[in-house]
């Protein structure tokens, strides 16, 4: 029998497999509806379903990105391309092993360089240290950190030949430069370009030794005290300045050396300041590099003092202490450029020499004669004589030192004292200052002999 | 300038590297999604990883600061040997050159990945100034003023550009 015979006439199936089939899906239904646990789902209302037995959801259906199976999540907005489940597992992305490498490797970089360069920790400290003080402009502070830093260490730092080499150069110690770059750099080592700065130094410094050695026997008796002629050792210089060294290689002596010898012999001669202060400046102008500062700067300042330029000491003083704010020589002529005012001010020397003690480098007390010319302006002898006192008992004395301090021990009335300085100084083959001389036999006044440019005392 | 931004990612691989790192670790601990933990990619988002928003005040602020903050300190340990040893000291030991050189490189590519996507920090911003509450304002102020300048420049390479200029002033003032 076929379907159609299984149908009575009321058009009702008959209860055999189909019927129970289709009785248990609609019980499966039921069970479903009744379910309340399937309401609302995630919220959302149940979706109904059309004749056809489609639903809204179905239109609008998008896959996760992610997995490509699961419909998105609408619950982190309507564009949110995962779902719920692909969402949770990006909370654990896995992390990458190239991060953990990079680390460890910056790591092992960073324990390699402080493992090989523990021991140029201490040095590059020492190297801070210098370094900070040649910018203070303290340049014999400088060279003695470094010394004191060389003879420990071997050097292979570029910096500490940078600074040394400046730091001499600043002090004014060219030949200690010039033996410092010898025994640094081979021949060869000189032509490279990185080191053309320390090739001109040591070129610069054979120049001025050779114009020292070759004008030394011009003007040594000269500044021994000897009489001389001054035309003739002026023409000499000039004779000199304009000779060669390597007339091959076309080098001259150095004017600038030829130049401070005049000035010497000018000031000797006690010939007109303004005379003396040009052939500085002259000195000054031939000096391109500016390695020679501290033949003419000293002078020049004491010398703009003499002729009133206050401003222009300064100025003098001020590129002095650049250089080196610990050359006690640059606060001994900015102080003198006030005691050769037409009215010396003392004040104004003793907080120069304030300013020296208070820079001097290893508690150098070079500048007492100063200070104690400087009481003898006030009028204040005693402390005049027990500041040379001290300084004679402490440091090697010059002629004019002596000087001084017999000039103080007449102002005093110490006549012993006067009386062993100029045994001293007989016995080195030196004479009294004759100012010194003068002002004991009442020919000159105090105020004469400390104004006095021949530069007897201090 | 995408593709300077981009090309100075790729110079400065490690610490593209290491940055995405603790941004991916920065993510897991405060539940964000990561979509795609590539470290270096061919777009702006090279060097960063693609991760959800911050949801909270805190894990917002939380993305843009702990990179920075460590990768702040790496390149400050990194870069401080080669400074004394190479800029101070001026070594002349090869070795120890090479090895500052590579350390000096490692340290700029820390100091040039530091800074967080614009995006996250805009995120913070609102996350702090608009969601959040007076003390979380009053805490992250100063901290998110710096990340988020920071974030903002960083799209003009303001960190490669900031670490050439401190390399050429290292080697002139020292």
């Amino acid at each position: 029998m076929n379907e159609e015979e299984k149908r009575d006439f009321n058009g009702e199936e008959p209860k055999d497999d189909l019927a129970q089939e289709l009785e248990e899906i609609r019980s499966m239904f039921q069970r479903e509806l009744n379910n309340p646990a399937n309401d609302e789902a995630d919220g959302q209302p149940i979706q109904e379903i059309d004749y056809d037995g489609s639903s809204e959801e179905d239109e609008e259906y998008t896959a996760c990105e992610c997995c490509n199976e699961k419909p998105v999540s609408k619950n982190h907005g309507e564009d949110y391309p995962y779902c719920d489940d692909c969402r949770e597992l990006m909370k654990h992305y896995p992390l990458r092993k190239r991060g953990v490498v990079a680390i460890i490797a910056m790591i092992l970089i960073f324990g390699l360089t402080v493992f090989y360069g523990m021991d140029n920790f201490e040095k590059t400290i020492d190297v801070l240290d210098a370094k900070i003080l040649a910018d203070e402009g303290k340049a014999l502070s400088a060279i003695s950190e470094l010394y004191g830093y060389m003879s420990d260490k071997d050097n292979d730092s570029a910096k500490i030949t940078e600074l040394l080499v400046d730091s001499f150069c600043n002090a004014g110690y060219l030949s200690d430069a010039y033996q410092y770059i010898q025994n640094s750099f081979t021949a060869g080592e000189l032509e490279k370009p990185s080191n053309k700065k320390y090739k001109e130094i040591a070129e610069i410094t054979e120049r001025f030794i050779a114009t020292q050695q070759a004008t030394e026997g011009i003007v040594y008796s000269a500044f021994r005290g000897a009489d001389f002629d001054y035309d003739k050792l002026v023409a000499e210089l000039d004779a000199i300045a304009e000779s060669y060294i390597d007339e091959e290689k076309g080098i001259k002596h150095e004017s600038i050396l030829t130049d401070y010898y005049k000035y010497e012999l000018m000031k000797i001669k006690d010939k007109d300041a303004k005379d003396q202060f040009d052939m500085l400046r002259a000195a000054e102008a031939g000096d391109e590099t500016g390695i020679y500062h501290w033949i003419y700067l000293a002078p020049l300042c004491e010398l703009s003092g003499i002729l009133g330029e206050t401003e222009l000491a300064e100025e003098y003083f001020n590129r002095m202490m650049e250089k080196n704010s610990e050359d006690m020589l640059a606060y001994k002529a900015y102080a003198n450029s006030f005691r050769y005012l037409e009215t010396p001010d003392a004040d104004a020397m003793i907080e120069i020499c304030e300013k020296a003690e208070e820079n001097a480098y290893n508690g150098d007390k070079s500048y007492y004669p100063i200070l104690a010319i400087a009481y003898l302006i006030k009028e204040q002898g005693s402390l005049a004589y027990d500041t040379m006192q001290q300084y004679m008992s402490t440091y090697r004395y010059s002629v004019s030192d002596c000087n001084l301090y017999a000039l103080c021990a007449l102002y005093c009335g110490q006549t012993e004292t006067y009386e062993t300085m100029k045994a001293t100084l007989e016995g080195s083959g030196y004479a009294m200052g004759e100012t010194v001389e003068m002002y004991k036999n009442g020919e000159m006044s105090l105020a004469e002999v400390i104004a006095d440019k021949r530069g007897d005392i201090g | 300038m995408t593709a300077l931004y981009e090309l100075t990612r790729l110079l400065t691989f490690p610490g593209a590297y290491v940055r995405c790192f603790w941004e991916q670790i920065v993510c897991r601990i405060c539940g964000i999604p990561v979509e795609d933990n590539r470290y270096l990619r061919g777009d702006e988002l090279s060097g960063h990883i693609d991760h959800e928003l911050a949801p909270t005040a805190s894990s917002a602020f939380a993305i843009c600061f702990v990179p920075a903050f460590f990768n702040a300190i790496g390149a400050l340990m990194l870069a401080v040997l080669p400074v004394a040893y190479v800029f101070v000291y001026e070594t002349t030991d090869v070795l120890l050159t090479l090895l500052c050189a590579v350390s000096y490189w490692l340290a700029c590519s820390l100091y040039i990945n530091s800074y967080s996507l614009i995006e996250d920090a805009k995120n913070m911003m609102v996350k702090i100034f608009v969601e959040g509450n007076i003390f979380q304002k009053i805490i992250y102020a100063p901290g998110f003023a710096f990340l988020y300048i920071g974030s903002y420049l960083e799209r003009y390479n303001v960190t490669f550009l900031s670490t050439l200029i401190a390399t050429v002033v290292l080697v002139i003032i020292l």
